[in-house]
């Protein structure tokens, strides 16, 4: 892996990637035996239902030891590697330092794709003949994944990306560009440019499992397209249902406010003129 | 202040026709003209109704799903805006033209508010941030008629659930189909509310209770308590029209139950990405909150923080 150069073509890394899932991968998880995937109308596997992961890549998509409140992790990146270049390995570190004030989903922003795939809440899958509805219990927030041909959008940046869907067999492949440079992977601060290209892959392995996977490429930040992958693990509860996280609502009547109020009180009302 | 207020509606939708470009005549009228309706008074809320009851039963070939149920599914978009759900004359708030009342019961098109709730809906206009405004999430009350609207609702209707949800603040609601689960405590309050459809013939009835008390229902103050309930009657009055009727039950704030009445039409602008278009950012409201506090506003903090003793 070491080797390849930033001229490796996504082809060639989902190529690659999709062999090591055999064996090097973080989640190997091959289809259970004898399962037969429910199909929609359309012939293509059935996505539907409540999904989330379990595991702590939502706090670090790397190897992370146990804080206060977080809880420890083995990396659902590929290898635990994440190709920087020198000067963005030394900008993760410093968004690292600073993650408690300037992790931008900790400020109720948008996560961005893939890291609200991750967050430790649920999300809805819904599947219709023009696209694919993701809807999150995080801030309610929505992905609509066009399945009609129809091209990306030019010259408008998205938070979340611009996202396109297609089959590629029993696997549905969403294709993500147009980003803004204002979101991060998770919480430790590894993040990207607004040339963030993701290409995930969603494949159903079993009655409640889907294999997610998530090739990251962006030229301006690493030396070659990385990937990582996990389990998406159904809400089996009968009486399963999104909710609210409303982080941006809450972050105003708890905190933002409060904070304004108490600025103004203590005489310094100029310094929430900014 | 009021200015940005429309500054932002107003901005939201030109980017939005930026990226759609359908004809400069789309707001509130221009082209909904351009197919046959059984109820053609679309800007006429009270005469629509009235004719949507009327004719209620008599249209009985609506897209159908493959269960026989009507098939809502598609982009719909609303006839009216949520500044002000009364009549809105011309010159009351900034460029806004003459609009009429979306409320169609009582018949006088006024919300009929418990007096101590009129005093305290005008003290909410003059001293209160309208939530919406400062990006707080729109209430599954004013889902019908949000501001961006002219883009579009999205309807995806399952066997066992209904998803409402729109570009504004990306809201959505989910509605499962009685009997589905049970409902949440009342303790629990969220903004979108705990809701529940059923179908009365080829109408779709949808029940909500457990909203959040922190939302208006335009800008300027309109407002009720946790006790209120909602019910939502959606049908087709012709293949490309739908009735809404939504009641607001909420004796705590209202001497009597009210309705809004109006139409939903289909969406004839191709392309379903409209939808995608991000309304705000974090930034962006920061900003306004910031803006707002400054100017002297304050933070509307629900039913408790107005309710008399």
């Amino acid at each position: 892996m070491m080797s390849r150069g930033t001229a490796l073509t996504l082809a060639a890394a989902l190529a690659v990637g999709a062999v090591m899932i055999g064996g090097n991968g973080p989640t190997t998880l091959t289809a259970q035996q004898g399962y037969q995937v429910s199909r929609t109308p359309e012939g293509h596997p059935d996505l539907e239902g409540i999904w989330q992961v379990i595991n702590s890549a939502e706090a670090n998509i790397q190897d992370h030891g146990a804080e206060l409140g977080v809880a420890p992790g083995r990396a659902v990146v590929e290898n635990n590697e994440i190709p920087y270049q020198p000067w963005a390995l030394e900008q993760q570190q410093k968004n690292n330092a600073n993650r408690a004030t300037t992790d931008p989903a900790r400020n109720c922003g948008y996560p961005g794709v893939p890291r609200i795939m991750y967050q430790p809440f649920p999300f809805k899958i819904v599947q219709t003949q023009d696209f694919v509805g993701m809807y999150f219990e995080f801030g309610h927030h929505i992905r609509f994944i066009h399945t009609t041909g129809m091209p990306h959008h030019e010259g408008i940046p998205f938070w979340m990306g611009d996202s396109r869907g297609s089959w590629d067999g029993d696997t549905f492949v969403i294709d993500s560009k147009n980003f803004t440079e204002n979101t991060w992977f998770d919480r430790a601060g590894n993040f990207h440019s607004e040339e963030l290209h993701v290409v995930e892959r969603l494949t159903r392995t079993g009655q409640d499992h889907i294999r997610y996977e998530a090739t990251i490429e962006d030229p301006k930040v690493f030396t070659r397209p990385w990937k990582m992958s996990m389990p998406l693990y159904r809400r089996v509860e009968a009486d399963a249902q999104l909710m609210e996280y409303e982080c941006f609502a809450m972050q105003v009547f708890d905190g933002l406010w409060e904070d304004l109020e108490k600025i103004a009180e203590e005489g310094g009302i100029e310094g929430a003129n900014q | 202040m009021k200015a940005r207020r429309f500054g932002f509606i107003l901005g939201a939708v030109v980017a939005t026709l930026l990226l759609s470009a359908p004809p400069a005549s789309a707001q509130f009228g221009g082209r909904f003209a351009d197919v046959e309706r059984a109820c053609p008074e679309l800007l006429d809320f009270a005469a629509f109704h009235k004719c949507a009851l009327e004719k209620m039963g008599s249209f009985t070939t609506p897209p159908r799903t493959p269960a026989g149920k009507p098939d809502f599914n598609g982009i719909w978009r609303a006839t009216r805006i949520a500044q002000d759900i009364e009549e809105i004359m011309p010159g009351q708030y900034g460029a806004f033209p003459h609009m009429n009342s979306l409320i169609v019961e009582p018949a006088d098109g006024k919300i009929p508010y418990l007096p101590w709730a009129a005093k305290v809906r005008i003290d909410n206009e003059k001293n209160f941030i309208s939530p919406t405004a400062a990006c707080l999430p729109v209430g599954a009350m004013r889902w019908s008629y949000s501001p961006v609207s002219v883009t579009g609702h999205r309807i995806v209707q399952r066997p066992n659930e209904i998803i409402l949800s729109m570009e504004r603040l990306h809201t959505y609601r989910i509605i499962p189909f009685v009997g589905e689960r049970r409902p949440l405590d009342y303790s629990v309050k969220m903004w979108e509310g705990d809701s529940r459809g059923h179908w009365e013939g080829d109408t779709l009835v949808i029940e909500t209770n457990n909203i959040f008390d922190r939302v208006w229902f335009d800008h300027i103050g309109t407002f009720v308590s946790t006790d209120v309930k909602l019910t939502e009657r959606i049908t087709y009055v012709d293949a490309n029209t739908l009735h809404y009727e939504e009641t607001v039950e909420d004796p705590k704030v209202f001497s009597q139950p009210w309705k809004i009445g109006k139409a939903f039409v289909r969406s004839n602008v191709e392309g379903l990405s409209r939808m995608d278009l991000e309304d705000t950012t974090v930034e962006y409201c920061d900003s306004e909150i910031h803006h707002f506090f400054n100017v002297g506003q304050k933070l509307w903090r629900g039913y408790e923080s107005v309710a008399p003793n």
